[in-house]
Parts: structure tokens; C-alpha cells; sequence
């Protein structure tokens, strides 16, 4: 495989911010165990965005070191009481004076472990719940992200069945639209209804253009070209154009941004004839 | 940076004493690292008491996560950068706080980067970031905007701003190789 083409699909960056499925990670890994390349990439990737941190670095109120810290080995500070208590306790049952009455003695003796237990008791529970609590953070924020996911297939899908039924209805003409030398892969289909002149374009593959130019449709009518609309390349899914009777072919080509009055013939990447 | 005196951990050590519950080590790794993943909180949350939350959380999480962080996958500043930023886009998203909000603040987002810096005066040798970004070209910046500044995933990127995923990989990968060059 070409290491420098793997590497300039940018797979590496997005592999160290965390954002590849789990069987592209795996591929990531094994790959970087076979080629020193990748692995050299990656580490300085990991540089590179700790330098830029550093360098973007903001600053922290003072205070907030302390409640952060404190609050964060908290729960080992409470067991450290636990155990200062503990020691406590067992001096208490030493120094008990003897000339208690047996009965009190032993009233003592369990009313201080009871006090024990209830604090370890406390202690576990406090640690537990920690943890409960910041599984339940974890699992509402999953939740939010799986409800965000099914948001954005459900708009795609209403975008796609929307596009279906406007194109599934009799009088619709589909017309390839094929690239020519400028750019053979290019590919885009008209659907065209003849009747009500509505033109709809599906861009398949066509190269980004510059940002100063754009790419227009013309239908061609009696030989002559007549603007059917400009368009971006990026947008998926059906595209509404202008209105266009009786024609005998479709083409794109490429113009100044806005469009041109006519087009510019050797810039002609697509045709389809009716 | 300002380095504290006590510069004693490589961080191999550094991490074998955070296993081993060592306030110390916590201390050092707030010391040397919190600023920078503060940094990276803020300008994904836009808010200071929030970003003051999530970073408690984050530092809460290496506490008690860093037996997971495996060292073979890399570097500990990575895993605490994505710490950082998972965590400050699960809050955002649980203060449903819209993905609307963050659309819309997207033709503003290095003026509302400036307006942040000003509230926190950076240091002398920390770089402005308008000025860093600045020097990108304009597609390569608004990727690494929305990806390192505000915790976009690139496939998100690349459903709502309708560019080709590959396009949105390479443009972050350029960005990065641009910017390596202008701090080096």
C-alpha cells in the first residue's frame, strides 16, 4: 500500500482527536505496528496539537486549584479521617477505666463500632454514589448523542423521500448527463418534466471549482443554449433549477461566479441529450 | 510556559504515580497541563463558570480513569486533550444547549474567541489564536475552528456544512502541517 497516500487522507488526525469507528482504529493500530512511518506521523501529530494547546493555553483563577484538587481526591481524604477515627476508637476502648460497670463496658464497646461501621458505611456508599452519579452523566450525555444521530438520519431521510417523490411520477424524464475530456469522471442527471418544464439536477461527481467560479446549467433549445440556473456542487440531493421548455439537451459548464449570459464553451464539463 | 519548581516527573512517572493515587502527581499534571486543556474547554463551552465545571470533571476523570489510558496508543497529553474535549461537548449537549446556537455562532467564532481572550489575559508567550488562525487559508481555518476550537466531529462537519468527508480529513490534515510550520 502507498504509506504517503494513507497518510494524506488526513485518517491519522482524525484517528488522534478520537473520531473513527472502532474497526478503523484497529486498522490505524495495526498499521502503525507495520510501518514506522505512520508511527512517526502520529507522533508528530500529537505534538502539533500539543503545541498549538500550549500555545492557546488560557488562564485559571487562582482558587480554582485547590477546589478542583481538594474535591477531587475527596473521597480518599474522608477515608484517611476513617482511619484517623479508627485509631481513635480503639485508644477509647483501651482507656475505658476498668471500674466501669461491665454492662456500660460492653454499651460503649458496641455503640463505638456501630459508629465504625455507620462511617465506613458512609465512606463506601459515598464512593458508590460517585460513581453512580457520574455514570448517569455518561449515559445522558450518550443518550443526547444517539438522539442528535437519529435526528440527522431522520431529516436525511425526509430529504431523500422527498427527492424520491418528486422524481417517481410519470411525466419524469431522467437524462445522463455525461463528462467530457475536460473531465471524463464527471456525472450528473437531469430530471425534467416536459409538461410542466421543472428541471431538477443531481450532481453525482463533478470537481470542486475554485471559490471565484461556479458551475451553470444550460438546456440547449433549437441549438442555442438557455440558462437553466447556477448551482453548488456541494449540496446533496435534488436541486430545483429553472424552468426549461423543449429542449434537446442538457450541459454544465464552469463560469465566473453569478453565471454568465453564455456559456463559456471550452469550460463544458457535462452534456446529455433529451 | 511557566514551569513550577518542583519539575521532577518524566511521564512515565508521572503516570505511574497517578496510579498509584498520588496527590502530588495530580498537583504536577494540574500545574503543567490544566491552562492548555482549559484553553480547549473554553473555547468549545464559550462560557467561564462552565468551562470551570468541565475541567473539575476532566481532572475528576484522570483520577480515576488512568488506569485506562494505554501508552502504546499515545502520548498523555492526547488522552487528556479528547478527556477535554469529549467531556466539554457532553456538556454542552446536556445543557441542550442547540447545535442551532453553535451554527449560529459560526460566522462569529473568532470574534467570539477574542471576546473570550479578553476576559482572560493570556500570557506573553501564548500566541493569539485569531492571529494563528489567521494565517490559514480560509477553508483550512473554518475546519480546524470547528474541530479544535468547537469540538465539532469532522463527519459532523461534513453533514451540516455538506463537504465531502475526505475534503473535511485533508483540509484538518493541512491545517495542522500549516500550523506545526507557523509555531515551530
Amino acid at each position: 500500500m502507498n504509506i504517503q497516500e494513507y497518510i494524506s487522507t488526513g485518517i491519522l488526525e482524525a484517528y488522534i482527536l478520537d473520531d473513527l469507528s472502532q474497526t478503523e482504529n484497529v486498522e490505524v493500530e495495526k498499521l502503525a505496528n507495520e510501518y514506522p512511518e505512520i508511527r512517526d506521523e502520529i507522533a508528530r501529530i500529537e505534538e502539533t496539537l500539543q503545541i498549538i494547546a500550549e500555545k492557546t493555553k488560557e488562564s485559571i483563577p487562582e482558587a480554582l486549584k485547590a477546589q478542583i484538587l481538594d474535591s477531587t481526591i475527596g473521597p480518599v481524604g474522608l477515608q484517611g479521617d476513617v482511619e484517623k477515627n479508627l485509631g481513635k476508637t480503639s485508644i477509647l476502648t483501651q482507656v475505658e477505666p476498668v471500674t466501669s460497670p461491665t454492662k456500660w463496658r460492653y454499651l460503649v464497646a458496641a455503640s463505638i463500632s456501630l459508629a465504625t461501621l455507620a462511617s465506613i458505611a458512609a465512606v463506601v456508599f459515598y464512593i458508590n454514589w460517585k460513581e453512580v452519579e457520574q455514570e448517569r452523566d455518561d449515559l445522558i450525555a450518550q443518550n443526547q448523542r444517539l438522539a442528535d444521530n437519529i435526528q440527522q438520519v431522520d431529516r436525511d431521510l425526509k430529504h431523500l423521500s422527498n427527492d424520491y417523490n418528486i422524481i417517481n411520477k410519470k411525466n419524469f424524464q431522467k437524462i445522463a448527463l455525461e463528462g467530457l475530456e475536460i473531465s471524463p469522471e464527471s456525472l450528473a442527471f437531469i430530471y425534467w418534466n416536459r409538461s410542466t418544464q421543472k428541471v431538477y439536477l443531481n450532481v453525482n461527481s463533478l470537481p470542486i471549482p475554485d471559490r471565484d467560479l461556479q458551475y451553470q446549467l444550460w438546456g440547449i433549445i433549437d441549438g442555442k443554449p438557455v440558462d437553466a440556473g447556477i448551482f453548488e456542487v456541494n449540496l446533496s440531493g435534488l436541486q430545483r433549477m429553472k424552468d426549461i421548455a423543449g429542449a434537446s439537451a442538457f450541459a454544465v459548464t464552469l463560469e465566473p461566479k453569478g453565471g454568465s449570459k453564455s456559456p463559456t464553451m471550452d469550460q463544458m464539463y457535462i452534456i446529455g441529450n433529451v | 510556559m511557566s514551569r513550577p519548581n518542583h519539575q521532577k516527573y518524566s511521564e512515565q512517572e508521572l503516570i505511574a504515580q497517578l496510579i498509584a493515587q498520588d496527590k502530588l502527581a495530580l498537583e504536577y499534571l494540574y500545574d503543567h497541563f490544566s491552562q492548555a486543556l482549559y484553553g480547549i474547554i473554553l473555547r468549545i463551552v464559550g462560557s467561564e463558570n462552565i468551562a470551570q465545571e468541565v475541567l473539575q470533571d476532566v481532572i475528576l476523570k484522570v483520577w480515576n480513569n488512568i488506569g485506562s489510558y494505554d501508552s502504546k496508543k499515545g502520548r498523555l497529553f492526547t488522552w487528556l486533550l479528547n478527556l477535554a474535549r469529549n467531556q466539554a461537548i457532553d456538556k454542552l449537549r446536556s445543557k441542550e444547549i442547540q447545535r442551532q446556537i453553535k451554527t449560529d455562532r459560526l460566522g462569529n467564532t473568532v470574534y467570539i474567541l477574542d471576546q473570550a481572550k479578553s476576559e482572560y489575559p493570556i500570557k506573553e508567550d501564548s500566541i493569539g489564536i485569531k492571529e494563528l488562525l489567521e494565517r490559514l487559508v480560509p477553508e483550512q481555518r473554518i475546519v480546524v475552528e470547528l474541530v479544535y476550537f468547537q469540538g465539532y466531529t469532522q463527519s459532523e462537519i461534513s453533514k451540516e456544512f455538506d463537504i465531502p468527508l475526505g475534503t473535511v480529513k485533508t483540509r484538518l490534515r493541512y491545517a495542522l502541517i500549516a500550523l506545526r510550520k507557523i509555531l515551530n
